[in-house]
């Protein structure tokens, strides 16, 4: 049996990796998908805490997880793509996320 | 024995394939090479559910990422112009490099607790955690509340997604 | 009956948002019609509630019929009982205030889904409050936030730049917060409210239970605004359509403020957030410089609706700090403000969507003599911008007297200094927009630059519409209303938040 922590600590440098490319990256999709990531990697710390409990609590919560992911990422896609559409007000100078 | 050393390797091969393409998610300048490695990603963590006895779950992570959100994703970046969003630099600005220091400080820490820890929640008696029977029956029973919220969560991103991208906004003002 | 109330709340909410985009196909007008009603009645079962409570406890009501831990309850109990119809009332006032700077703001054709996801939004909000689960309330963050990112992007320019950073931070936040949540799970096995503070006393020198504690900090201050995490909420606040920044402004961060204290003091025990860990020391600070900077930064600002947002930023400070005095009065003094903050903010938000409605005045130089023109609302502004300021009798100046006692009990001078500060500079910038009010005439747009002449007959401004002024006049009544009835509203529900034995 694989021990739960190295579950753990994959999805905790996954949960990072995730955080530094919503922080650093310009490009709104990228950050998207650093979104993405995250929340893929606290399924993967609720799925390998369900398996080693035996319920299935855990695998309840990844299913509504991945809900609210795909719902975000639609309306946050809409919204960028909207963006895109009025050029005129958009430079991608100002995806600064970390301004003001 | 064998299936233990067998499960390690399988352990370590897909938690190495999901981190270094993850990593190169984050990294990569082109926006689609971008996507493709975050398929990589999630087909990785898709096995690492396998791993871990969840077949139902690890065919929902393929079917909603690698299908939905992949397919959203791409469509995206087929719609608006690339060539603009290539010509960036990574812009390295000093809160950016303190924000990578803090969170790789953060990881280490995350790793150090998370490694260590013990969990410590009561042991439940199912057999199995990837049998979509039981998951189904908990779906319309005790977890009837969230799902109704989860169609309200659809709902709302449904409507928003309509409204936001419908031709005519802002008070007449035409798009 | 009575029992069911809460649930009542969100369905009746529920219902209507679907049937809205339906009904609204065929003729635009009625969405609105169809909201307020729901939204009404939405109003008389939070009330049922908060009636229920004070007259026989804390209701607990059980969805599905499952009993707590495994299954999911509806708890209210004496804190979010008043916060429950207060945010009913809140969006009940702002509803009726909006419909004409709805029609003026927004195209026509988009009026069913506007007023669907405004529902959506209420509903989240109230869920938010009422739920006894943290899985649960994560979900309703997630749709309380999605509808906010559609609601913000409908408003002018750069509101979609707006709502896009939201989006981002705000995605962030939710995930902090869910890896708590996920971390908390790994601890103990349960995510109910009530069944984890049974649990977590047993574990509390665990690391993972710090990490939790500190993922759900970060997540939720995120959402609230607090100080350092603030970025999205000015832009946010100032390019919404004005409908959608009243309705967020006095609601949406009040909610993760009741969050916040309801996972400090009754899901982590008090003893542990404060005493385990130097939480409360950190937070004091944080607060401390999030009041000043919220107050200096308003000052800087000649966007009215900005200005209001970073003096929310500021007010905002001010709740945590009530709760990291950890002593009673301070308690009591960051839930009161809750209170008194969402009447004076709101009242503010429908003052402003008012004036922009007649006039298209955001700026504050061009608020000159406009005493002349809306005598009413003006004089609500007067009344609400006391409140912020911490004028007697007003709900602010109570607020930050029971703040001031808790810092004094606790013997945080320096923090004492702060409130007293922020106040002076609260009434620095109110004043500013006073004295251009009732001290200057009214110059009128268009005839700006021509210097002092009276041009009431040229330009056509009168008082609000009834709609949008009784609206305006019942917050401002009730701004003197929570300050008058202090006693009794922490007699009725707030005394019963405060731990055992807390000094």
């Amino acid at each position: 049996m694989i021990p739960v922590q190295a579950y753990f600590v994959v999805s905790a440098i996954l949960f990072i990796i995730g955080v530094i490319g919503a922080i650093t990256r310009r490009n709104a999709i990228v950050v998207f998908m650093s979104i993405e990531m995250m929340l893929n990697a606290v399924n993967l710390t609720l799925i390998a805490t369900s398996s080693y409990l035996h319920s299935i609590d855990g695998v309840m919560f990844v299913f509504f997880v991945m809900t609210v992911a795909a719902a975000e990422a639609a309306v946050g896609l809409a919204i960028f793509l909207m963006m895109y559409r009025k050029k005129d007000t958009i430079k991608l100078d100002e995806f600064n996320l970390l301004k003001g | 024995m064998a299936v233990l050393i067998a499960k390690w390797v399988i352990f370590v091969i897909t938690s190495l394939l999901a981190i270094v393409s993850s990593l190169l998610m984050i990294t990569r300048r082109n926006t689609i090479h971008s996507a493709l490695f975050m398929i990589l990603a999630f087909v990785a963590s898709a096995i690492l559910y396998l791993l871990l006895g969840c077949q139902f779950m690890a065919m929902i992570q393929i079917i909603v990422y690698a299908g939905a959100v992949m397919m959203l994703i791409l469509f995206v970046i087929m719609m608006i112009d690339l060539s603009k969003e290539e010509k960036l630099k990574m812009k390295v600005t000093r809160t950016k490099i303190a924000g990578v220091i803090v969170s790789v400080l953060f990881m280490l820490a995350l790793i150090l607790v998370m490694g260590l820890n013990s969990v410590k929640g009561k042991l439940g008696a199912l057999s199995s955690i990837g049998d979509a029977k039981t998951i189904g029956t908990l779906l319309f029973t005790k977890y009837l509340l969230p799902f109704e919220v989860a169609s309200i969560l659809l709902l709302a991103a449904m409507v928003g997604a309509v409204m936001l991208s419908k031709k005519k906004a802002f008070g007449g003002e035409d798009q | 009956m009575m029992q069911q109330a809460p649930a009542f709340t969100i369905v009746i909410l529920l219902l209507t948002s679907f049937w809205v985009p339906i009904i609204g196909m065929i003729k635009k007008e009625s969405a609105y019609y169809l909201s307020l009603i729901a939204i009404f009645f939405s109003f008389l079962a939070a009330c049922a509630t908060l009636y229920t409570v004070i007259t026989s406890g804390p209701i607990h009501y059980r969805m599905g019929g499952w009993p707590p831990p495994w299954g999911i309850e509806f708890v209210v109990d004496y804190l979010n009982g008043g916060v429950v119809v207060l945010i009913s009332l809140i969006s009940l006032l702002t509803t009726i205030s909006a419909k004409k700077s709805v029609e003026q703001e927004i195209h026509r054709s988009k009026w069913p889904l506007f007023w669907s996801l405004y529902l959506l939004l209420i509903l989240s909000l109230l869920g938010m409050t009422e739920t006894g689960d943290m899985f649960n309330m994560y979900v309703y963050l997630e749709v309380s936030s999605l509808t906010a990112y559609g609601l913000i992007a409908m408003g002018e320019r750069g509101a979609l730049l707006a709502s896009f950073n939201y989006v981002i931070l705000g995605s962030v936040g939710a995930s902090f917060y869910l890896l708590g949540v996920g971390y908390l799970y790994i601890a103990t096995g349960s995510l109910n409210m009530a069944d984890l503070n049974k649990i977590l006393p047993a574990i509390y020198h665990s690391k993972v239970i710090f990490t939790a504690f500190a993922f759900f900090i970060v997540g939720i201050g995120l959402k609230m605004g607090l100080f350092p995490l603030h970025m999205w909420l000015p832009d946010a606040y100032t390019h919404a359509p004005s409908a959608i920044s009243t309705l967020i402004a006095p609601t949406m961060t009040k909610v993760s403020a009741y969050v916040f204290f309801r996972i400090i003091l009754s899901v982590f025990n008090p003893q542990f957030s404060w005493e385990v860990i130097p939480a409360a020391t950190l937070l004091r600070w944080i607060a401390a410089v999030g009041i000043i900077y919220g107050s200096i930064m308003a000052i800087a600002q000649k966007d009215i609706k900005r200005m209001l947002a970073y003096s929310s930023i500021s007010q905002i400070g001010y709740i945590v700090l009530g709760i990291a005095l950890a002593n009673q009065m301070g308690l009591i003094g960051g839930a009161l403000h809750i209170f008194s903050h969402a009447f004076a903010k709101g009242c503010l938000f429908m003052i402003v969507m008012a004036v922009i409605y007649k006039t298209g005045i955001r700026n504050i130089d061009d608020f000159k003599g406009l005493n002349k023109k809306m005598p009413f609302t003006m004089a609500a502004f007067c009344l609400a911008a006391f409140s912020m300021i911490g004028v007697p009798p007003t709900a602010g100046f109570f607020s930050k007297w029971y703040l001031v006692l808790g810092t004094v009990s606790g013997r945080h001078w320096f923090l004492t200094a702060v409130i007293l500060m922020s106040s002076l500079l609260n009434a620095v910038y109110f004043f500013r927009i006073i004295e251009k009010i009732y001290f200057s005439s009214f110059v009128g747009l268009v005839n700006g630059g021509h210097g002092h002449h009276e041009h009431h007959e040229v330009v056509a401004v009168a008082e609000a519409p009834l709609g949008m002024l009784v609206p305006i006049l019942i917050m401002a009544a009730g701004i003197l209303a929570v300050g008058l009835f202090n006693t009794q509203i922490i007699h009725l529900l707030l005394q019963f938040i405060v731990p055992k034995g807390l000094a």
